[in-house]
């Protein structure tokens, strides 16, 4: 290719040699620009009398400016500079130099994001800034959409989760688990008041704004990234063994007129009247007299022992394999630009038919029309498919008992009592002690179902530079998303199948309209503005369906009408919610010493009550370059020094629409045999209803030394939300329950700390390390009207929770439990009814009576003192190492024994049961054995001993590449061949029972207590080998 | 841009809406009654549902599931926060209330009403209401007394007023209105909607129980803070006041005008919807439709534990009458015959044995009379109507009423006496009593064996203060609330006893909401 004399290429390479990618050549003084390809090379069309300085700039390394003189093809080596003064962060209608900027944004490149194979958004950015906490959701559930929490929790009903704009369209839906991360080009956290406030009613939870890749000059571009994944089980969860449940049983039988009276029909053993063990040839074999270690006598007096020992976890999880490609082409010239990818993900969990697939596509065009308007389109669709009956599967795992198989031979042998059960699926009842619980086996083949996404986001924007230094952009944009849920529960013995069909499309559109002004003047004085309205709308329909008695498990969810419920259920629901806002910023900075930022919004939004429709959030922002001033020339050490302050104010509006209103709904009545439409009073009004407010405070600290080898960036932050959008709970005696009204408030105060060092800088080898950590102080200051504290899953069987003014968001609540009464206590005891091998817990206000809320105290937090990750990059030559270390600090688990613990022989049952008190074991924490569903009463309390501390230290990454050199793969046609292999999730230290410290058991998932354990999915090491090729 | 904000619904009503329809005063109406179905509802553990529950502190029922925590009942050790047991009954029937509320402020504007039609819908709904309140007032005591749609949230907290006040001022009146005033047709009613007849059990029965406790204790002396100080002492039943003896005649005015007007079938009507189901002996009923609305939950409550006689899931064995309860009928009577009001044995549910042989022998009978066979045995939702009011219960009424007014010095005749108690036991093939044969033991007894799992035992101890002492072929004894300790519980009952904890939920919300006496959780300062 000839270059004519007016057009420049080249090639942009970091310090070690590896090219750059995404960066950005501008000439000084215009917008003419254009950015590198994977290979790091650019093309750029310069006048013709080359008097241009050409501004070089990539994220991660100091700006270079440069005269290119006659040179038509250079080469340039940028230094790194990790303190990215030079990089443009996006703020939100704009962007801006890192220097310039008063507020505390945090930015994450492609190449951080994309340091490990990740499925989501959410995974990529874990450990990654300092202020977020991802919190897992469901904990290994493929697919699964995490929380993420920028500076703590503010609001206890309303939404907690940032605000996401993908380019630029404002609150796209669900990101974290539909956009492939791979088309990521950068990512912006704004975290205080300054940057957020131009988001106004919803930034208070802090934004996260997207830049997806675009087109650029330059040939065609073809990338491809692949990985393929194994995973598998890390941690196990030990549940009885034939032997130890056959113990139980025999112990428990003995004890049971202690704690009540033995239900005859439950007892096997001679003694009972139930069904003996000689007359279960399908569960127990004969052995000879005193050759099992438990003598299970039958009632002819002969010695029996269990035929199988079914260990159920190892049937239902089992190594999976997850594969992820993605495929993009970019190219184009001055004048158009596109950009196309497609993404596949495959991801298998570790439980039997669990899975997670998405296909995502993205087209991108970038047209210059004229001298002066340049459009911009995008498209992206995206459908994704995900299993969504895993639920209480693993509960089944503790709970079904270990002597049964996972189905009965079809001998004549197979009887229990009067019932052949040969052919037929193991169940908790065949062993009739126990509830109706099946097989995890059985019930992963009745249990199916799917959660399908479809997703069209689409936007269109003009640019119209007006005068040099004002520019006007308008955009319209579209995000469509189309939600479904099947569901088909199957002919479980005694069951008819019942299946439903769930659907809901929400329809946004916004439209946004704003001028942004850049002027320097003189040398000293730089002034940049941001004025602008919009619109958008949100619009929602819901339909769902269901039926059941079904004649065969044939039709599934997928003919709703082959069934013959009485009433088939129906359902459906639309609405709207709409905003109408009016913003505007300025920045102004004097000789790049001191910097001032002011931003507003007007906010209109129809989820309020008639009386406060409309919203104001301001904020003001300062910054002083210490390292800019005369003085501090000297100090040769010390590269950056700049101080930040912050204030504002920010709104969160996330309820549902209609809020306000006073509703009178319908019901289903049924009288004399036929059912009729009923009306009852459903809500209260409240016209008053306005925004939930957070003013939050930010000081900040940016630090360099030794030519920004060493930087470190601090803040210290204080939010507090007041006017919360409080479902305050009313007395049931006058209302329907609760209204949302601005009521309570929430405090949050923490710092966050980053230190970026380069440890070790030569040719071949270098060395650097980050370490974030972020610390959050939550305080509930004012709840509702009454004070009280706000309870939840007060009953047994669950993590309690409540919110308590003083206490943290996020507090467990529940009994101390001090041990079991013992043989000496037994006065004691009877003082609360109770019997020595009872559970004993703190009667906290001594009136001899054990009662929840009376006696129960807060037992730990389930969001975490610190977080803190530790990453390491190195490179020797071709290789590339990266060590990620994860480590949270001051958290609780609730993992909740209840269901097999405290209730022994209701279930299968956790071999911690083993520990249960004797009279010659009295020191312990487990009940005496008893029979639960044979007629002994067993105590189960939310309490201490289901805590756990869950601070842990985790393997969260560790990857090693290797790049062929260009020269050999050039041959192949290629411009760059990376392959890698990692490892996530590879070690972990915790005191924390189950699975994983991390998440929660799909049915026990809470926004505000986010770590309550019921049995829930298991986290997997992974190991995965992928390649990065550019062609 | 205001337009553009503006919030129009179009899924639901506003409460600013006009309604004048006939049909939709008739959706305002049938409102009213979704409440009732709640009845049987569950109480937030796997086998504990509200009928349990309202059984459980007389001490004659019990559970072989241990989910129901029973045990803190036997030990004294319930509170407001006891499983749902005590929220959500309360909170039931308060919706109940309000629903009623709605519909008496809307019905004045319901224009294609004729008088007559909006008299006979006041009618309906003050009867519900006043049933409502019925349920709380013997369950808890004094009450939040909520009579009007709220107008504004700030008012959501109200204290609780004397139990006194709610009989006087709602309960009578609504019911007086109903069967004095109203245009209601007075017949039994044959689709489940409220009739006068209806009307007059209810009244008869709230009648009857103002001639008892606490209304008579509380009448001496009504400023004081009875259920807050557990001040409770009195006994002595019938009560010998002007006060008591003029509910009594009351009451036998409304047990007369029901009297023939219905017919007692076999027992196994009971559990036979066709036969049960708004028709044969049943008054007034929570009304269910298999797989629409069904109270197939509590069904399962009255089997055998894990017995796998049931088709569509687990039987819970957790309202069962206790050995002494049971040991307690006569041995002649019918009703302890095998599939008359008990049963002693089934046979498998398909799902585990196809040919549905014998299931294993129970260990004791189990109660009958909610044993919608259909449902058992094919799965899917029962059908079975819950009874509220029937036959057997007035005529046993009429006996106590016409005993109780002949021992506080009217004359009533051997006759009216005899003929209510007598019709039921002739049911059960027991011999006749004569007059002289009646007293409240035998009264109660046949309360007792006759209402068994009916959640009349609870409200019969407490209006009396009196309790029946377990024995064979007959009860025992009849003796005092207070010192009486049934078998298996740990403690004597004493004047708490007489009350339920008051909802945990309503104390933590309501500020103006003071505990029972003894009970947790208290409210702040109390």
């Amino acid at each position: 290719q000839t270059l004519s004399p007016s057009q420049i290429r080249g090639r942009i390479l970091s310090p070690d040699g590896t090219p750059l990618q995404g960066a950005s050549v501008i000439i000084a003084g215009t917008k003419t620009g254009s950015t590198t390809d994977e290979e790091g090379r650019f093309s750029i069309s310069v006048p013709n009398n080359r008097k241009v300085t050409l501004e070089v700039s990539s994220v991660g390394f100091a700006t270079k400016t440069l005269n290119p003189g006659s040179q038509t093809d250079i080469t340039i080596t940028l230094e790194k500079s990790i303190a990215g003064l030079d990089d443009v962060v996006v703020i939100g209608y704009g962007t801006a130099r890192k220097k310039d900027v008063t507020g505390s944004v945090a930015t994450v490149s492609s190449k951080r994001l994309m340091d490990k194979p990740v499925v989501n958004l959410g995974q990529a950015l874990e450990n990654k800034v300092a202020g977020v906490q991802v919190i897992s959701n469901g904990a290994g559930v493929p697919g699964s959409q995490p929380m993420v929490r920028i500076r703590g929790t503010n609001s206890i009903n309303s939404n907690n989760e940032p605000l996401y704009v993908v380019d630029g369209v404002v609150g796209v839906g669900n990101p974290l688990s539909t956009l492939n991360p791979n088309d990521i080009l950068s990512l912006d956290v704004l975290k205080d008041a300054s940057a957020t406030a131009i988001y106004g009613a919803r930034g208070a939870n802090g934004v996260i704004i997207i830049t997806t890749k675009r087109g650029k000059s330059g040939k065609p571009q073809l990338d491809y990234n692949g990985s393929a994944s194994l995973n598998v089980m890390q941690r196990h969860l030990y549940t009885m063994t034939s032997d130890q449940l056959m113990y139980t049983y025999m112990q428990a039988m003995a004890n049971g007129n202690k704690y009540g009276t033995v239900n005859p029909g439950k007892d096997f053993r001679p003694t009972g009247s139930g069904t003996s063990f000689s007359e279960m040839p399908a569960l127990f074999k004969q052995v000879p007299t005193g050759s099992y270690v438990i003598p299970l006598i039958g009632k002819d007096g002969k010695s029996y022992a269990p035929i199988y020992n079914t260990n159920w976890e190892s049937l239902i999880f089992r190594p999976s394999v997850s594969t992820d490609q993605s495929l993009a082409i970019r190219g184009g010239n001055e004048n158009a630009k596109y950009s196309m990818s497609l993404g596949y993900t495959d991801q298998n969990g570790l439980m039997k038919q669990s899975f997670f697939r998405r296909y995502t596509g993205r087209l991108t065009s970038d047209f210059k029309v004229s001298k002066w308007l340049n459009v911009s389109t995008s498209l992206s669709f995206i459908k994704s498919k995900q299993t969504n009956r895993d639920g209480d599967i693993p509960r089944s795992t503790a709970e079904v008992w270990s002597i049964l198989p996972v189905k009965y031979p079809t001998d004549a042998n197979q009887l229990i009592g009067n019932t052949y059960v040969g052919g037929r699926w193991g169940t908790n009842q065949d062993f009739n002690v126990g509830e109706q619980w099946f097989n995890v086996l059985y019930r992963r083949q009745e249990n199916i179902g799917f959660n399908h996404i479809g997703q069209v986001t689409g936007s269109f924007t003009t640019t119209a530079n007006i005068t040099k230094d004002l520019t006007f952009k308008s955009d319209f944009s579209i995000d469509y998303n189309a939600y479904k849920q099947d569901s088909y529960s199957g002919q479980l013995y005694g069951s008819t199948g019942s299946a439903s069909v769930n659907t809901q499309t929400n329809m946004y559109w916004q439209n946004e309209n704003y001028f942004n002004y850049n002027k320097r003047i003189g040398t000293d004085h730089n002034l940049s503005a941001v004025l602008g309205l919009s619109w958008s709308q949100l619009r929602y329909q819901n339909n769902g369906a269901s039926n059941s008695i079904f004649l065969s498990d044939f039709y599934g969810y997928s003919n709703l009408g082959a069934g013959a419920a009485v009433r088939p259920g129906v359902s459906s629901a639309d609405g709207s919610s709409a905003l109408n806002s009016y913003f505007g910023r300025i920045n102004y900075s004097y000789k790049d010493k001191y910097l001032f930022t002011l931003t507003g919004r007007e906010d209109g939004s129809s989820k309020f009550g008639s009386n406060n429709k409309y919203g104001f959030f301001p904020s003001a922002g300062v910054a002083w370059r210490v390292s800019q001033e005369n003085f501090m020339k000297n100090v040769t050490a010390l590269s950056n020094l700049k101080l930040r302050g912050s204030w504002g104010r920010t709104g969160n509006q996330e309820i549902g629409s209609y809020v306000t209103q006073s509703y009178i709904s319908t019901a289903n009545v049924v009288l004399g045999g036929t059912s009729f439409t009923g009306l009852y009073p459903s809500s209260v009004a409240n016209n008053d209803l306005k925004w939930e407010t957070t003013e939050q405070y930010d000081a900040g600290l940016e630090f360099g030394i030794l030519h920004d080898r060493v930087n470190l960036s601090f803040d210290y932050y204080h939010k507090l939300t007041s006017n919360m959008l409080l479902q305050v709970p009313l007395p049931l005696s006058m209302t329907s329950g609760s209204v949302t009204q601005n009521y309570g408030k929430v405090q949050n105060a923490g710092f966050e700390f980053t230190l970026n060092t380069r440890n070790i800088e030569t040719k071949n080898l270098s060395w650097t390390s980050t370490i974030t950590a972020t610390n959050n102080v939550n305080k509930v200051v004012q709840l509702g009207p009454t004070g009280a504290p706000i309870y939840a899953q007060t009953g047994a069987g669950n993590g309690t929770s409540a919110l308590i003014i003083g206490q943290p968001i996020g507090s467990f609540f529940g009994l101390t439990r001090l041990g079991v009464f013992s043989t000496e206590e037994t006065s004691l005891a009877a003082r609360y009814g109770l019997k020595p091998g009872d559970l004993k817990f703190l009667d906290r206000n001594n009136d001899g009576k054990i009662d929840l809320l009376t006696d129960g105290d807060v037992m730990g937090n389930a969001f975490p003192h610190w977080l803190i990750g530790f990453n390491n990059s190195f490179t020797y030559k071709n290789f590339d190492v990266g060590v990620d270390i994860q480590i949270v600090q001051g958290v609780s688990k609730a993992f909740v024994h209840e269901s097999a613990e405290d209730r022994q022989l209701v279930s299968g049952g956790l071999n911690s049961s083993l520990d249960a008190w004797r009279p010659d074991h009295q020191n312990t924490m487990v009940a005496q054995f008893r029979p639960g569903n044979g007629g002994a009463y067993y105590q189960s309390y939310p309490d201490t001993h289901m805590m756990y501390d869950a601070s842990f230290i985790r393997g969260a990454n560790a990857v090693i590449g290797y790049t062929i050199p260009d020269k050999s793969v050039q041959k192949w046609g290629l411009s760059r061949f990376r392959v890698y292999l990692s490892t996530q999730n590879f070690f972990l230290r915790t005191k924390a029972a189950g699975y994983d410290p991390e998440g929660s058991s799909l049915d026990k998932q809470f926004a505000l207590v986010p770590n309550t354990d019921k049995y829930q999915y298991p986290v997997p090491t992974v190991f995965s080998f992928g390649v990065n090729t550019s062609f | 841009c205001q337009k553009f904000l503006k919030e129009t619904p179009t899924g639901q009503i506003t409460s600013d809406y006009s309604f004048s329809s006939a049909s939709e005063g008739a959706a305002l109406v049938t409102g009213t009654y979704r409440s009732l179905a709640l009845y049987t509802g569950g109480a937030g553990d796997y086998g504990n549902f509200l009928p349990c529950t309202v059984e459980y502190p007389t001490g004659k029922v019990y559970t072989t599931d241990a989910h129901p925590q029973f045990f803190k009942f036997q030990t004294n050790q319930v509170s407001g926060g006891t499983l749902s047991d005590y929220d959500n009954f309360w909170n039931n029937e308060y919706q109940g209330v309000r629903d009623c509320n709605l519909a008496l402020s809307k019905i004045g504007g319901i224009t294609d009403w004729t008088a007559s039609q909006q008299s006979a819908a006041y009618g309906e709904v003050r009867t519900l209401r006043a049933f409502y309140y019925f349920m709380l007032v013997r369950y808890y005591g004094d009450l939040v007394m909520d009579t009007s749609v709220l107008a504004s949230v700030a008012e959501a907290q109200q204290p609780r007023v004397s139990l006194k006040n709610i009989y006087d001022q709602v309960i009578i009146p609504d019911l007086e209105y109903a069967v004095n005033t109203s245009s209601l047709v007075d017949a039994p009613s044959g689709n489940g909607r409220i009739t006068k007849l209806i009307s007059r059990a209810i009244l008869a029965d709230v009648y009857l129980t103002c001639a008892g406790y606490p209304y008579q204790e509380v009448a001496t002396a009504p400023a004081k803070n009875w259920c807050v100080d557990g001040l409770f002492a009195q006994t002595g039943y019938p009560v010998n006041t002007p006060s008591a003896k003029d509910f009594m005649l009351k009451a036998q005015t409304q047990l007369n005008a029901l009297y023939g007007k219905y017919t007692l079938g076999t027992y196994s009507d009971l559990h036979t919807p066709s036969k049960i189901n708004n028709t044969g002996e049943a008054i007034f009923q929570a009304q269910y439709l298999g797989g629409v609305n069904d109270m197939s939950g509590f069904v399962q409550c009255t089997l055998p534990t894990q017995s796998h006689i049931y088709q569509a899931g687990d039987e819970y064995g957790t309202d069962i009458p206790t050995l002494g309860y049971i040991a307690s009928y006569n041995p002649a009577d019918k009703r302890l015959q095998d599939r008359q009001m008990f049963f002693y044995s089934d046979t498998y549910a398909k799902k585990f044995d196809p040919n549905q042989g014998p299931a294993d022998k129970f260990p004791q009978p189990y109660v009958y009379k909610y044993y919608d066979s259909l449902a058992i045995k094919n799965g899917g939702g029962t059908n079975l109507n819950y009874t509220f009011y029937r036959y057997a219960d007035i005529l046993l009424m009429l006996t106590e009423v016409n005993w109780a007014l002949r021992q506080l010095g009217t004359a009533v005749s051997d006759n009216d006496i005899t003929k209510g108690i007598n019709a039921v036991r002739q049911r059960a093939l027991l011999p006749d009593f004569l007059a002289s044969d009646i007293n409240l033991k035998s009264i109660m007894s046949e309360r007792a064996y006759e209402l068994i799992l009916e959640n009349k035992m609870l409200w019969d101890q407490r209006r009396t203060r009196m309790c029946l002492v377990d024995g064979v072929g007959s009860f025992a004894a009849i003796q005092s609330f207070f010192g009486h300790q049934p078998t298996g519980f740990s403690f004597a009952f004493s004047a708490m006893n007489l009350l339920c904890p008051i909802s945990q939920n309503e104390i933590a919300v309501n500020a103006k909401c003071l505990q029972n006496f003894n009970f947790l959780p208290k409210q702040a300062g109390q």
